[in-house]
């Protein structure tokens, strides 16, 4: 198994990479020029969709294919040009720096024109309802979608901050289907449920893009007829993310390389990597290195590989969008996770507040409750100083005691109620509602307008 | 060439665009198995599936809790309609939703509806 991209361009800077460039954009121009012309083609004829419109499809198709490779061999070329830069500086030689931000630039470009056609497949595939010509979009749609990846990773490992971001935290099972859907046979990767937690829209595209290389390099290396599956699980560092392939594995030796690469880039020489057509790996460390993500591969139950990606606490929006039941004690719950605090205080945080705790108390009023937690109340803090101020203070309330409705009644009676209204007041969530319709939004790509204005 | 400005936008929340693509939800399938219109009625039945449902299956489910129809499902989805009616076709697949054809009355050509949407709208300006 390697880390690879799909295609390696020539090695060599100068006029080829120039040359690579000019195809790429002009691709792009006549894959944008064929959507518009689809687009146009549709809202004149009223009726079933005319033959332009699937000739302007097949444009489309061929140039996007003309994009991927040519961004490929790009991301390769950037890749190499980083490898020089670095080697000369160490050299004491001039950098190739420039260089290199006339390839994040021209990324930055090729970004913007992959966006107008994904905005351009968004208007197409709301108005056309023929099978045939929306699986024909489809594919379009998805040659777009990763060439989009390929043109971000350019710009990320040169460097540059995502161009899309998010202000809210994006629910992780929507990051591990967007990171499928980047990859080519994206239909033989399963999603394990449950997936629960949330990642902070800042590094939303990076996770993505991390998660694809990996998923990518899981189905180029397996057999076509296995599945690959993603799992998510919390673990004490934050979410730990498992892609597991039944493919034939790697070597040690090679496992250990590639590790040693993930882990540290700076240690490998990376010239030897990229001489092989790793340039997967690059990118995953470069992506990993940006976020503090931790990424290793090991050999799994299946006999294949197994990569585990670890999505440390500080990336986790402030808490999932599902409440944990109360039947599983065991897990770690949403409300004191902190964005900051050392492991040993946040897995104290989580026993805390959680259901089962609260119900050993049931007449404390919940500003009790949480003072006596000696580790959420800096989670607020953490929360307020990481700029997360607003939600969290909705969600908790003024810290204030409280009366407790029903707090008189015996345990056995509180714990067998069916009902939210005899739950100690510990575990009263006031924002449930509001978590619930934000995250059946959020699932239909609708924006969490419940929570920023109240209905009353 | 477009300014150098234009080149370091970034894009926020709406304008990044939606993170699932239409085309995994259905898993790249277009042609439901079950033939629905826009304005066929689809309502839940109570059944529900064993096993998981996908997350988008789930929402769809949720939205035909009171008989609707496939065009507002996909409107609340967000969701090209063709996808939409894959996603309805998967669960009424499993008995989980019943679907209907379309009211006379929800025929968009009926004339006598237009005329009498006519007069309201003109009594009302």
């Amino acid at each position: 198994m390697r880390l690879d991209a799909s295609a390696g361009g020539p090695s060599g800077a100068g006029l080829p990479a120039r040359l690579v460039w000019l195809c790429v954009a002009l691709a792009a121009g006549v894959a944008a020029i064929a959507l518009g012309t689809a687009t146009w083609a549709l809202a004149q004829s009223p009726g079933p969709a005319p033959t332009t419109v699937g000739l302007a499809l097949v444009c489309a198709a061929v140039a996007s294919i003309a994009i991927t490779a040519g961004a490929a061999a790009c991301v390769h070329r950037l890749a190499r040009a980083h490898v020089r830069t670095k080697a000369s500086a160490s050299a004491g030689q001039p950098v190739a720096g420039q260089q290199v931000e006339v390839y994040v630039g021209l990324a930055r470009r090729l970004q913007g024109l992959v966006h107008r056609e994904i905005q351009l497949l968004d208007v197409l595939e709301a108005q056309v309802e023929d099978p045939d010509l929306l699986k024909g979009l489809f594919q379009v749609d998805h040659l777009a979608t990763r060439i989009r990846r390929y043109a971000e990773n350019l710009a990320v490992v040169g460097g540059a901050v995502p161009r899309r971001q998010w202000s809210r935290p994006l629910p992780l099972v929507e990051v591990l289907r967007s990171a499928i859907a980047e990859v080519e046979q994206y239909a033989r990767v399963r999603v394990v449920p449950p997936v629960e937690g949330t990642v902070r829209g800042h590094a939303g595209a990076d996770v993505v893009h991390l998660l694809a290389e990996l998923v990518e390099n899981a189905t180029a290396f397996a057999p076509p007829h296995t599945e690959v599956t993603v799992r998510a699980r919390r673990v004490a560092l934050g979410v730990a993310v498992e892609v597991d392939d039944r493919g034939l594995g790697m070597p040690h030796p090679e496992q250990d390389r590639v590790n040693a690469l993930l882990a540290d880039p700076g240690r490998v020489d990376v010239g030897d990597l990229l001489r092989d057509g790793r340039i997967g790996a690059w990118v995953v460390s470069a992506l990993a290195r940006r976020h503090g993500i931790t990424v290793k591969l090991q050999s799994n139950v299946y006999g294949g590989l197994q990569a585990v990606v670890i999505l440390p606490t500080p990336l986790l929006g402030d808490r999932p969008p599902a409440r944990p039941p109360a039947t599983e004690p065991g897990r770690m719950p949403s409300r004191g996770e902190p964005t900051g605090t050392a492991t040993a205080s946040s897995s104290m945080a989580g026993a805390s507040p959680s259901p089962v705790g609260a119900r050993h108390h049931p007449p404390a009023p919940p500003a009790l409750t949480r003072a006596a937690s000696p580790a959420t109340a800096p989670a607020f803090r953490d929360a307020v100083a990481s700029g997360q101020a607003p939600r969290d203070a909705g969600a908790a309330g003024p810290l204030l005691p409280r009366r407790t409705r029903q707090a008189h009644l015996a345990a056995p009676l509180t714990r067998g109620g069916p009902g939210p209204v005899n739950q100690p007041a510990g575990d009263h969530d006031p924002t449930l509602m509001a978590d619930f319709l934000r995250g059946a939004s959020s699932g239909s790509g609708e924006p969490p307008a419940v929570r920023a204005v109240p209905r009353h | 060439m477009t300014s150098h400005s234009m080149h370091r936008e970034t894009w926020l929340d709406e304008a990044a665009g939606r993170l699932v693509r239409p085309y995994t939800v259905s898993a790249g399938r277009t042609r439901p198995t079950t033939a629905m219109e826009l304005l066929s009625w689809v309502v839940a039945t109570g059944v529900r599936p064993r096993g998981r449902l996908e997350p988008d299956h789930d929402v769809a489910l949720g939205l035909c809790g009171a008989a609707t129809t496939v065009a507002e499902v996909a409107a609340r989805m967000r969701l090209p309609a063709a996808v939409t009616k894959v996603v309805l076709s998967d669960l009424v697949a499993v008995g989980a939703v019943l679907t209907r054809p379309p009211s006379p009355a929800a025929d968009p050509t009926d004339r006598s509806i237009l005329e009498r949407l006519l007069v309201g709208l003109q009594q009302r300006l």
